[in-house]
């Protein structure tokens, strides 16, 4: 019996070898930012009220070298009676991917840091909330309601993944 | 001497034969080998015990290697199963990072952290700061749009316009606040509609007389540099004013200065001061000037000996005006003209 069982055991692991090896996941690199921000957007009930922020924001209100944020996207509001905002990029080489991991992360902490709080005090959760996550050599942010943001963060990923 | 049938049980060696020597197996007897492997574990012979301790030992020992080969195997998948591709490198083809400014003429500004040239504008009016006038009266404040944020938004709240709440003559967002980073893109709420509009399309609709803006309270901008702060302060505030502009190019644009806090008071934001709100009205003065614009130095009238708000003119948050301030800053502006 305890063969047996043992036997089972091991046919079980290998099972489950086969089944994770089977169902490996790919990620793509052959999606546009574009499509991937149409697909963020299906889950943002304001993103009538986002256009795509001038590079004037990213160099001075991010802070951004653009040389170094390869193809990009980011949207920020029309009214700030929202603080609604996303961006996603995609990276060229591991330096681009890195150095846009930390721009994220810099720019996220410094909304927080400098947010006033004599402006739009509803809003304040998307900022502190705000989150960001990486898929291969695509990095996205968002600064939504709670709801949204990890609706838009999954979206992201199944574009990405196969 | 016949040939006898042994049964197949049992070894066909016996451990002693006669004299103790072993028999040979007689001829059609299948061999059994030793410890073969019944289901029952039924032993023959003494030996098999402990060859089947051995055997047993021997298959766990296989079955922990096959194991621990697929775990191993499960492990280095998920490693590796992350993969990050590359494209090539393209040719930099970018230059210089640019900044458009309101008149269409743009701004270079690169990482040495060079002060871009001023660009030059028409003649300058005689005096960029509004002068002191004699009271033009309510007829004067009539012509008037103000567009700002949330320190002109009260005067819908405080009703010290014709129209009270409704009045036509505020224009500030849904939220009633406004940064001017990104204004030229903003929206705002027209009152004549109720509708959410940009701007330059508020200004083209609206042909106002007159257009007073106050902005600058709420901005943001993660750079450091000071320098780089003042040029992106700047190229946002032309930005908006180039929009408006090219949308109803009569239309007379004066810039307000932005108003002191009281600093006993207003302790909530890391980013402003009475000292921060001078520099920015620096600024704002220098983009009047370039522009050719008028400038109103409103917040002289509301600064005491320290250069702080007068707090009575504010509703507590020593920050807006109260009814009171909002009269104040209309008393300035009537009685601070445009030279018609």
């Amino acid at each position: 019996m305890k063969k047996f069982y043992t036997s089972l055991l091991l046919l079980a692991i290998a099972l489950m070898t086969l089944a994770s090896c089977g169902g490996k996941t790919e990620i793509r690199d052959d999606v546009a930012v574009t499509a991937l921000a149409e697909e963020v957007e299906k889950h943002i009930a304001g993103k009538s009220n986002l256009s795509p922020a001038d590079d004037d924001y990213l160099m001075f209100g991010m802070d951004a070298d653009l040389d170094k944020l390869g193809d990009y996207i980011v949207k920020t509001p029309e009214s700030n009676s929202s603080i609604d905002e996303y961006g996603i990029f995609k990276a060229e080489n591991e330096e681009q991917l890195e150095y846009i991991k930390k721009l994220i992360d810099d720019y996220i902490a410094y909304r927080i840091e400098v947010w006033d709080p004599r402006y739009l005090e509803q809003e304040k959760p998307k900022v502190e909330g705000a989150k960001s996550k990486v898929v291969g050599n695509y990095v996205v942010y968002v600064m939504l309601s709670a709801s949204e943001r990890d609706a838009a963060l999954d979206a992201f990923e199944k574009l990405l993944t196969k | 001497m016949q040939n006898k049938h042994h049964s197949q049980r049992g070894s066909p060696y016996r451990s002693s034969g006669k004299n103790g020597q072993r028999r040979p197996a007689p001829p059609n007897i299948q061999r059994r080998r030793p410890n073969s492997n019944r289901p029952n574990g039924r032993q023959s012979g003494h030996n098999n015990g402990h060859n089947n301790d051995n055997g047993d030992l021997l298959f766990y020992i296989i079955i922990g290697l096959i194991a621990a080969i697929f775990i191993s195997l499960v492990i280095i998948f998920s490693i590796v199963s992350t993969r990050i591709s590359y494209r090539k490198p393209t040719d930099d083809t970018s230059g210089q990072p640019q900044i458009t400014n309101g008149d269409d003429s743009t701004t270079t500004s690169d990482s040495s952290d060079t002060l871009p040239e001023d660009t030059t504008q028409a003649p300058k009016p005689k005096s960029t700061i509004l002068q002191k006038t004699p009271d033009m009266g309510e007829e004067y404040i009539d012509r008037i749009v103000f567009l700002g944020d949330s320190t002109t938004n009260g005067m819908k709240r405080y009703q010290v316009l014709p129209g009270g709440r409704d009045t036509t003559q505020v224009w500030t967002p849904d939220g009633g606040t406004m940064t001017i980073n990104e204004s030229a893109k903003m929206k705002i709420v027209y009152p004549e509609t109720g509708e959410e509009i940009y701007i330059h399309e508020a200004a083209a609709r609206k042909k106002s007389d007159i257009l007073v803006i106050t902005l600058g309270h709420n901005f943001y901008s993660k750079v450091t540099d000071k320098e780089k702060i003042e040029l992106y302060f700047k190229a946002e505030y032309k930005k908006l004013i180039g929009s408006i502009k090219e949308a109803s190019p009569d239309t007379k644009i004066i810039l307000q200065s932005i108003f002191p806090i009281v600093t006993s008071v207003y302790k909530h934001s890391k980013t402003i001061s009475n000292e921060v709100i001078n520099e920015r009205n620096s600024w704002i003065l220098d983009v009047a000037e370039e522009m050719n614009l008028y400038y109103l130095d409103t917040a002289s009238y509301f600064k005491d000996e320290n250069g702080d708000m007068i707090e009575k003119y504010t509703n507590g948050d020593g920050c807006h005006f109260n009814a009171d301030g909002y009269r104040r800053e209309l008393e300035y502006i009537r009685t601070h003209a445009l030279p018609d």
